[in-house]
């Protein structure tokens, strides 16, 4: 006798030809139309669920990593006034834009793991996918975020007339932290439905690696060995990347943006059947 | 244009390692124009084959063929989002399925009769209500073909009776699927109808033919 889909090797229930509710089945150009729609619906829906439907609701999104960054730049900033080798840089500009783009991979991968569970009623609608509920919610928080580092950047400008010397490169930083933030949620999200440990262990594990994240310091600030250690995370280089953007040569960068893609890649390949191998355990009742 | 199943054959596993084999091979083949009603005991997988026929659960073979549009299953409140107001729930419906909001949300209003209540949220509705919801966005959605799980009562006797009508209207180009224990419903609605006990459909022409093997369970 078969045993349809083990989840814990990741892999799709045996027989999906028979109702797979994918839009994949449609001409490719109908069912991204169709997905468009569906994930432009989920947004409404995420925010009207969020925030409810009184005007100024929706500023909380913006409101709340705002608030959290100015304070957290505001107490480094008066703790660290020298910072010895660092005091080439302003510490509050380094922490307000680097926490508003560490607020991201809070929003996205932290708030993954309910996400699905959270949205069971939709699946009584074959239209809409897993793979639609979390995108819609990663797109939400990924645009907030955006539009707070670029408040952000005005505020430091505002504060201490610091402006950014490429910010082409901080849009970058900010397109690639998304992109790994989308694969790696996409785990966390499938994870967690299956079992109820990862949903335990993801936010201890996202608060032990905010100081191994990069958002914290730059590599040029590090002893010799510990340098070489820190740019196995592919957030450090992100962080890199958003710092030479915005100190350009006031700072010292390393970073390989080729690194950060291949485990964007990864993760966001991994997530995608992770996201297909869930949907038979997500059981209706 | 219609619905068809073959050879689908669904099996959970159970706590303790064992498997429980609900479906075991159906088949059926279901048109535009058909109103047939699914009769079963409790606990034979009547929702289960509900929901593989919706497509929100996958079989765990066999191949189950759409070619017309099948609405989610209906008469359970569970398609809806609880924090939200009934209206706001419209509208996320119609606009996943592509449908003008404010035309929909109007031919919901006037048709589920809930007056102030579709600015409340969900939460604060009765089962009476939800389902009465329900069955008014799917027809404003327009379906090809309807599934109903009458495990949930539908409305009062008046909005039984304007589902009926509003159904009737359109028997001829669209098909409803209705599971039921209750013969009287099947009476009522279908003009066919299939006993399934043990994990296989039985189709029968016959109405009565139906309702006698059905009661000899």
């Amino acid at each position: 006798m078969r045993r349809g889909g083990d989840g814990a090797t990741g892999m799709p229930a045996p027989n999906e030809a028979g109702g797979t509710p994918a839009p994949s089945l449609r001409p490719i150009v109908e069912g991204w139309r169709v997905q468009r729609r569906v994930i432009g619906a989920l947004i409404l829906r995420e925010l009207h669920v969020r925030f409810g439907r009184r005007n100024l609701g929706y500023l909380w999104l913006f409101a709340e990593p705002l608030l959290l960054g100015l304070a957290i730049s505001t107490v480094h900033a008066l703790r660290d006034r020298g910072l010895g080798p660092r005091s080439t840089v302003s510490v509050f500009a380094f922490f307000a834009i680097g926490y508003s783009l560490y607020y991201m991979f809070r929003a996205i991968v932290g708030r993954s793991t309910g996400c699905l569970a959270g949205s069971r009623p939709l699946l009584y609608h074959r239209i809409v996918t897993p793979l639609d509920m979390v995108s819609a919610r990663h797109l939400l928080e990924g645009a907030a975020c955006t539009v707070v580092v670029i408040l952000m950047s005005f505020a430091v400008a505002a504060v201490e007339g610091l402006v950014p010397d490429d910010p082409m490169k901080m849009l970058v930083a900010v397109l690639l932290m998304m992109w790994l933030c989308h694969g790696l949620a996409l785990l966390v999200a499938a994870g967690a439905e299956r079992w109820e440990i990862v949903d335990r262990l993801t936010h201890p594990l996202i608060y032990l690696q905010l100081p191994f994240s990069g958002v914290f310091f730059l590599v040029d600030w590090l002893p010799g060995p510990l340098q070489e250690l820190a740019l196995y995370n592919p957030t450090v280089h992100i962080f890199e990347l958003l710092r030479d953007g915005q100190f350009g040569e006031n700072v010292n960068t390393t970073y390989d943006l080729a690194y950060v893609v291949g485990f964007a890649m990864a993760f966001h390949f991994l997530g995608l059947c992770a996201m297909r191998a869930v949907r038979p355990h997500m059981l209706m009742e | 244009m219609g619905l068809e199943l073959i050879d689908v054959r669904k099996t959970y596993r159970v706590r303790g390692g064992g498997v429980r084999e609900v479906l075991r091979g159906v088949n059926a083949h279901i048109r535009r124009g058909q109103a047939v009603g699914i009769l079963g005991r409790n606990g034979a997988g009547k929702s289960t084959l509900l929901r593989i026929l919706a497509g929100v659960e996958l079989p765990s073979s066999g191949v189950v063929r759409r070619t017309m549009s099948i609405s989610w299953p209906l008469g359970f409140g569970a398609a809806f989002q609880p924090a939200l107001t009934g209206a706001d729930n419209v509208r996320f419906i119609a606009r996943i399925y592509g449908k003008p909001v404010d035309r929909t949300l109007g031919l919901v209003e006037s048709f589920a009769e809930l007056g102030e209540y579709l600015r409340m949220p969900l939460a604060s509705y009765s089962s009476g209500m939800r389902s009465r919801l329900a069955f008014a966005v799917s027809l404003a959605i327009d379906f090809d073909c309807y599934l109903v799980d009458e495990a949930i009562a539908p409305g009062d006797a008046r909005f039984n009776q304007r589902f009926r009508d509003a159904f009737a209207e359109r028997a001829r180009r669209s098909a409803l699927i209705l599971v039921t224990h209750s013969p009287t419903t099947v009476r009522t609605y279908c003009t066919s109808a299939a006993v399934l006990d043990g994990g296989v459909l039985t189709f029968y022409e016959d109405l009565d033919e139906a309702l006698a093997t059905y009661n000899a369970l």
